[in-house]
């Protein structure tokens, strides 16, 4: 799924650095956030110009919130960000921080100030980042699990289904 | 205070446990064998001191208390190993006590009572809310700047609320009186709490406010103010009220009547 539309200009690797810097750089909060808001030149269902962040959101849903009934080019929201963050894994299902996604890029807490940030991470990670990259060069792509690991007993997270995740140059899972 | 304890054997949790409800009756305590399971109370619940081993299976104590340091800056760190072989990497953690294995109550109480980050420190306060007159947030005896005039006004609200969770609408409400636009008052919302959050991170002001999804609220026991002074013991208090409450903001006004009947009563 391809983040741009008439926001042709996004340079995708910047805008995913911009994300992993956002903590300590305000430029680079201010490089997210302008282009979060770039229009896409789509339209959202409800007719409204479709926004970067809601392309992100999209995608997001598609991907990882199967479960959460959302109709198709439904945005994820906060809740399904929030709910669906801890079942990313990079190459193999792990809980230290080079395997536990929202560890490694410290999201410890998901809230309405940044889960489309950490939507927006995962995507551009896929699209350009390291994900990208390992997922061409047969490396360690996102693996996701099942929801709420930290809910389940030992034994459960053990014997969760885990499927591998990729975004192909054609944008298609 | 509260205390989380990690152990994967259970006799030393119990061990633990008999420790601490001598030696803390009065702590919130909570034991966990699964370190999973204790990373999700302490997503809920700041804790204070945790006490954790450091092998535990799938996630590891080390790991673990990062994790608990992201939550809580000022957590403090105890660690139980069977060896001093993780003693330098908790120290590069700046953790607050290490424990060699099996330990006895009196290695775990003087742990206790050499904290890193004792309870006393949350008594020092290094930011002052001036909310008689004008509302000011100071820090340091320097007022703060703020890269929107709009975030210190939300600061300001979350005092008049003292300390209650007070959720975005209500934020919004306070904000801009009139319900156009709502999605890009939220968004703009958004952009004044992470203003909040750089402003407050540049002075190492962690855990002063309180973050729910939905919502925020000052830790009024971790700041000065003269307002909440004032109203814990108006007598006393070395804060005067005279009439003038958060002057540049029009929906303060309705606090000046409980204010002012407070101070009436006082002169009476």
């Amino acid at each position: 799924m391809p983040l741009t539309g008439n926001a042709n200009d996004i340079d995708i690797r910047e805008f995913y650095e911009s994300i992993v810097d956002f903590a300590h750089d305000e430029k680079a909060q201010e490089r997210y956030y302008s282009v979060m808001d770039s229009p896409t030149g789509r339209l959202n269902r409800d007719g409204s110009d479709e926004t970067v962040r809601d392309r992100i959101l999209k995608a997001y849903a598609m991907l990882f919130c199967e479960e959460a009934g959302l109709e198709p080019g439904e945005c994820a929201g906060v809740d399904e960000v929030a709910d669906t963050a801890d079942r990313l894994y990079i190459g193999d299902m792990g809980y230290d921080p080079d395997h536990w996604y929202r560890m490694k890029y410290h999201f410890p807490v998901i809230d309405e100030d940044n889960y489309d940030r950490f939507a927006a991470l995962v995507i551009s990670d896929m699209n350009a980042g390291p994900l990208h990259e390992a997922a061409m060069n047969d490396g360690d792509t996102l693996v996701v699990g099942e929801a709420d690991p930290l809910h389940m007993t030992p034994e459960q997270r053990r014997n969760q289904t885990v499927r591998s995740v990729a975004l192909h140059a054609g944008g298609e899972k | 205070m509260n205390i989380l304890a990690v152990d994967s054997d259970k006799k030393a949790l119990e061990d633990i446990r008999s420790i601490l409800d001598k030696h803390r009756p009065k702590a919130e305590c909570y034991y966990f064998m699964d370190p999973l399971a204790a990373l999700a109370q302490a997503r809920e619940t700041e804790i204070d001191v945790a006490i954790l081993e450091v092998d535990t299976p799938e996630l590891s104590g080390m790991d673990l208390g990062r994790y608990l340091k992201e939550l809580n800056p000022y957590v403090n760190l105890i660690y139980l190993n069977d060896s001093e072989s993780h003693a330098y990497d908790a120290m590069r953690m700046h953790a607050s006590g290490y424990v060699v294995k099996p330990g006895d109550e009196k290695d775990i109480r003087y742990e206790l009572d050499s904290l890193r980050y004792p309870e006393i420190r949350k008594k020092l306060k290094r930011v002052f809310a001036q909310t008689f007159g004008n509302f000011e947030l100071f820090v340091d005896g320097e007022p703060v700047e703020f890269k929107y005039s709009r975030t210190k006004e939300i600061v300001a609200i979350l005092i008049n609320n003292k300390g209650a969770q007070t959720t975005n609408g209500e934020i919004i409400a306070d904000l801009w009186e009139d319900d156009a636009d709502p999605d890009k008052k939220l968004s703009y919302l958004c952009n004044l709490r992470q203003d909040l959050q750089n402003t407050f991170t540049k002075h190492k002001l962690d855990g002063v406010i309180l973050k729910q999804r939905g919502s925020m609220a000052i830790a009024r026991d971790r700041i000065e103010c003269d307002l909440f002074d004032w109203m814990e013991d108006p007598e006393h208090s070395k804060y005067k009220y005279i009439g003038d409450y958060m002057n540049q903001y029009s929906w303060a006004e309705s606090v000046h009547a409980e204010l002012d009947e407070i101070s009436y009563d006082l002169y009476e």
